[in-house]
């Protein structure tokens, strides 16, 4: 139990060591020692002169400090709405995008990219829009006599993403081959050349998603033992699972229209957790998936960033990471990863 | 004894004063810095310049160490001969055959689609950016990149006469003006020589033509040039392209076999970037509904190469242009321009401008 | 005090099926059992008590009100129910299982405080599962988490318990231990309990009242000595049967 303690602690204070180490990867090679003099010298005396050259404070400040807290929101996002939906349709199965927030996401993405590329803003506007839309489709069409049955939630998922997808392809048909490419580089997920600006409009968003998820964490315990118990045992079931997809939703959402589909994380990181702590129980699943999923995107960038001289797009390593270690645990667990 | 009084007569006011005075000296001193960092101290030695989305660039001096991202603007850095003032290339300036090696091999830094690795950049320490806008990352990428103190300059070419202009911007940025000055007048010499003989060719001596690409998307349809680019090229050398009529509005359209056969074009251009995918469009034309049409019963279907995967294309966003363009004359309207051998332009560009290839 | 009274109940699955109650009511402390072959419709009513179903027509009373003017959470806090024990999904520990019957007390970003852990380990002492706290509940038998579920149920402080077929899936030892505990648990606290069985033996000897169904209508009801016996039984499951006595204690028999 001690030992258990103690790697819970350890794991939810991983996030801070890495972001400062992350600090320090990046093509422009700059000693460490250097980083954390420009960070303590940030805080302590910004208006001296220093002496290194100013660029490297563009670096350190412009460059890395956004990025890497873009991938520290961003893992959070993307494996508490995983852990969250995985609760909600008692399923290990279910990754982030089930609700076909993904292909909406995409869609929105798509239509600014082929008749809005002039207009600063409209790719993100309109994928983080669309992104809901899908979610809002996906809900109305599970809804049936007042009630949204988790395996109606999952089957509309499924058709809202054919549907979204199906207009998508319609778009591609029409638009010329070199608008093409921006959609399909967008849709591989990347961080690269974000900023201050893309981070602060998503930041907000993805912390109000996950402060619901987390105060609603052991309600999520109580949605896993079924509606029907949940119900009988005084949950509004209809209610409080609209409310764990709404925040989930947002959070997504919100780091799809800045940084593109970036998969693997929602499903892989949450399990991992489970794996290593023993035990289903959100209360310590979600904040640990947070933790844990933040790490990951963050030296899933490091690596985006600094392995090639160009950008690397960071969802092609998750996946490349995610995928081989996803089949390492089925292998391993056989078909119920749960026990 | 300090009384309260007398706290607030001291203090107050020498404390007062010492913030006036601190402020007023953060003032002078951030004004100082803007000042000297904005170039207004410098005096005449930098270089202004407009570049094609409007944006006012100010360098201290012509550039020395540049990087450019798309192939057509590195290969008019080449043709002004400023290939060893490029110190980084976008992803896909080593597919163009006409690059040299010696630029091909620099650093890769990313493109406008997926995104640029800033700080390939700045470790590069390049004084300029050369690069397309309009599509893709292209705001966060300058944005990025001004942010952190490196000028951009951001070109488009639509047509030829930006193709001229986009070749003196270059030359501006790159200390190359007067070569900058020299191509642009040659090729836009040739063209409006061009232009003019064109137009004077009655309509009635203009072919239909339809200038195509058989397998772009690979689904069966035929992807044709309209209002864009080649499509109006075809106008500009004397011939009538046949999608400008109930597609004129549109850069280009799939068409089907059907709408080919009431065309009925006189003369069918197909285009490709490589040999192999010409000949491969040519082969699939044997088939009987092809064989159906007048022009290819005749022969009039002529493969042209575009873009720069090989070195005897000429249609591209480049001075090669030029020497493309003679040779769709040369296909559209051969009775009118058969004293004009576009071989030889084609070669006086190789042998002058491009030389640079040969070593 | 009476804790659950129907009225004028009907509920019909269109032309297939249909249960009615007329008047039945329970009180505190006390044990009625609807008794019946499968299909009789206890647990249909057994829904309905517990408003998972709703009737077409007629009233129900909790603990005086109208079951209609109760919200989930309120109708929660006055009836705990406990479904069969089925197959879980996840390794929570018995004890957090337990912890979630207190769910109803609870707003939606609340955590269960240490107020809430005590209830919970007292439950787990009043069914006398307290061993087997930090086991995973994907690890025990059908016995021990039927009582996990019962004391989950206790953890919600109810007035009302609900159990369908409680004994189905278990051993004859967990059975009696099962309904043992039932009955204790009425008795000591007061707790009105409804619940469904199928063997009348069972039914005999562990009720205060019985309720004999069939084909969705009650046919008997009444005390058990009143209620159950070979006429009554072969009525309802169809096949012959004796009734013996056995130092005042009355068995049903199949007829060999």
């Amino acid at each position: 139990m001690q030992k258990k303690r103690i790697l819970i602690s350890a794991l939810l204070l991983l996030p801070l060591p890495v972001l400062v180490t992350s600090l320090f990867v990046g093509i422009y090679s700059i000693d460490p020692f250097t980083v954390l003099s420009i960070l303590a010298k940030r805080v302590s005396d910004p208006l001296g002169s220093a002496p290194w050259p100013e660029v490297y404070e563009t670096i350190v400040f412009n460059i890395r400090m956004p990025r890497v807290l873009l991938a520290l929101v961003g893992g959070i996002a993307l494996s508490v709405s995983g852990a969250s939906l995985q609760g909600v349709f008692r399923n290990p199965l279910v990754d982030t995008y089930i609700l076909g927030v993904s292909a909406g996401a995409g869609l929105g993405a798509a239509i600014g990219i082929a008749y809005f590329a002039g207009i600063p803003g409209s790719v993100q506007f309109l994928s983080f829009a669309m992104g809901f839309a899908a979610f809002f489709t996906t809900y109305t069409v599970a809804k049936s006599k007042g009630e949204t049955p988790v395996i109606s939630l999952v089957l509309a998922g499924v058709i809202v993403t054919a549907l979204f997808s199906a207009i998508l392809s319609i778009i591609k048909f029409f638009t010329e081959s070199e608008k093409l490419a921006g959609v399909v580089y967008w849709m591989m997920g990347s961080l690269a050349v974000t900023g201050w600006g893309p981070l602060s409009q998503t930041a907000p968003l993805i912390l109000v998603g996950f402060a619901i998820v987390f105060l609603m964490r052991w309600r999520i315990n109580v949605l896993s033992m079924g509606d029907e118990e949940a119900k009988a045992l005084g949950v509004n079931v209809g209610r409080d699972r609209f409310v764990v997809l709404l925040a989930s939703t947002l959070m997504v959402s919100a780091f799809v229209s800045v940084a593109g589909i970036i998969g693997w994380i929602g499903l892989v990181v949450p399990h991992t957790v489970r794996m290593l702590l023993g035990t289903p129980d959100n209360r310590v699943v979600v904040p640990v998936s947070a933790s844990l999923g933040a790490v990951f995107l963050m030296v899933a960038d490091d690596l985006a960033r600094s392995v090639a001289s160009f950008e690397l797009p960071v969802g092609v390593i998750t996946t490349l990471v995610g995928a081989p270690f996803f089949l390492y645990l089925l292998k391993l667990r056989g078909g119920s990863a749960w026990k | 004894m300090i009384t309260r009084s007398t706290y607030r007569c001291f203090f107050v006011k020498r404390s007062t004063k010492a913030l006036i005075f601190a402020v007023m000296a953060i003032v002078v001193a951030s004004s100082a810095g803007m000042l000297l960092a904005g170039g207004y101290l410098n005096g005449s030695s930098g270089v202004k310049i407009v570049d094609m989305s409007g944006r006012v660039v100010q360098l201290n001096s012509t550039a020395n160490r540049v990087v450019i991202l798309e192939s057509y603007w590195t290969e008019i850095a080449c043709a002004l001969g400023a290939q060893d003032k490029i110190v980084g290339i976008g992803s896909y300036v080593t597919s163009s055959v006409f690059i040299p090696d010696s630029v091909k091999n620099k650093t890769v830094v990313g493109n406008v689609f997926s995104g640029v690795n800033i700080e390939t950049v700045l470790s590069l320490k390049p004084d300029l950016v050369i690069m397309d806008y309009g599509y893709g990352k292209s705001e966060e990428i300058v944005r990025a990149l001004e942010g952190a103190g490196v000028p951009v300059v951001t070109l488009f070419a639509k047509n030829f006469a930006d193709i001229a202009n986009a070749t003196v911007i270059i030359g501006q940025a790159l200390g190359k003006q007067d070569r900058a000055q020299a191509l642009a007048g040659y090729i836009n010499g040739i063209h409006s020589q061009l232009m003019a003989n064109a137009s004077r060719i009655p309509v009635a001596e203009r072919p239909r033509v339809l200038i195509c690409n058989l397998d772009v998307w690979k689904d069966g349809l035929i992807y044709t040039y309209s209002n864009t680019s080649w499509g109006n090229v075809v106008v500009d050398v004397g011939g009538i392209n046949v999608a400008h009529a109930g597609f004129g509005d549109k850069s280009w359209v799939k068409v089907n076999m059907e709408q080919v056969l009431l065309w009925d074009p006189d003369i069918i251009v197909i285009v490709g970037r490589t040999q192999s995918a010409l000949a491969s469009q040519i082969s699939s034309m044997n088939d009987t509904n092809w064989l159906s049409l007048r022009a290819v019963r005749e022969g009039k279907v002529y493969p042209v190469l575009t873009g720069s995967y090989d070195r005897n294309s000429y249609l591209d966003w480049t001075p090669r242009m030029v020497a493309g363009e003679l040779q769709l004359a040369s296909i559209i309207q051969p009775a009118h321009f058969a004293s004009v051998n576009w071989t030889s332009v084609r070669d006086q560009l190789m042998d002058g401008y491009y030389g640079y290839l040969k070593s | 005090m009476e804790v659950v009274r129907i009225s004028g109940l009907e509920l019909s699955y269109g032309d297939l099926f249909s249960v009615s109650a007329d008047s039945l009511s329970v009180g505190g402390g006390e044990v009625l059992t609807l008794l019946g072959p499968n299909g009789s419709g206890k647990t249909t009513l057994l829904k309905c008590i517990n408003a998972l179903l709703k009737p077409s027509s007629g009233s129900i009373e909790i603990c005086g009100r109208d079951i209609l003017s109760y919200t989930r959470n309120e109708l929660s806090r006055a009836i705990g129910y406990v479904p069969q024990s089925h197959t879980p999904s996840f390794p929570f520990s018995v004890l957090d299982v337990v912890l979630m019957g207190r769910v109803s007390y609870l707003s939606i970003f609340q955590q269960p405080s240490k107020a809430d852990y005590r209830k919970a380990e007292e439950a787990l002492s009043t069914v006398g599962i307290s061993a087997m706290r930090d086991r995973p509940y994907t690890n025990i038998s059908g016995g021990e988490r039927q009582l996990v579920l019962i004391a989950r149920a206790i953890a919600q402080e109810p007035k009302l318990l609900l159990l369908d077929e409680p004994t189905a899936h278990l051993d004859f030892r967990n059975q009696v231990t099962t309904l043992e505990t039932v009955r204790r648990l009425s008795r000591e606290r007061g707790i009105g309990v409804v619940m469904s069985l199928h063997d009348p033996n069972h039914a005999l000897m562990y009720s205060d009242r019985i309720a004999l169904m069939k084909g969705g209508r009650i046919l008997h009801k009444g005390r058990p000595v009143d209620v159950v016996n070979e006429g009554t039984i072969e009525e309802v499951y169809g096949i012959p049967v004796e009734m013996i006595d056995h130092n005042g204690r009355k068995f049903i028999l199949p007829r060999v």
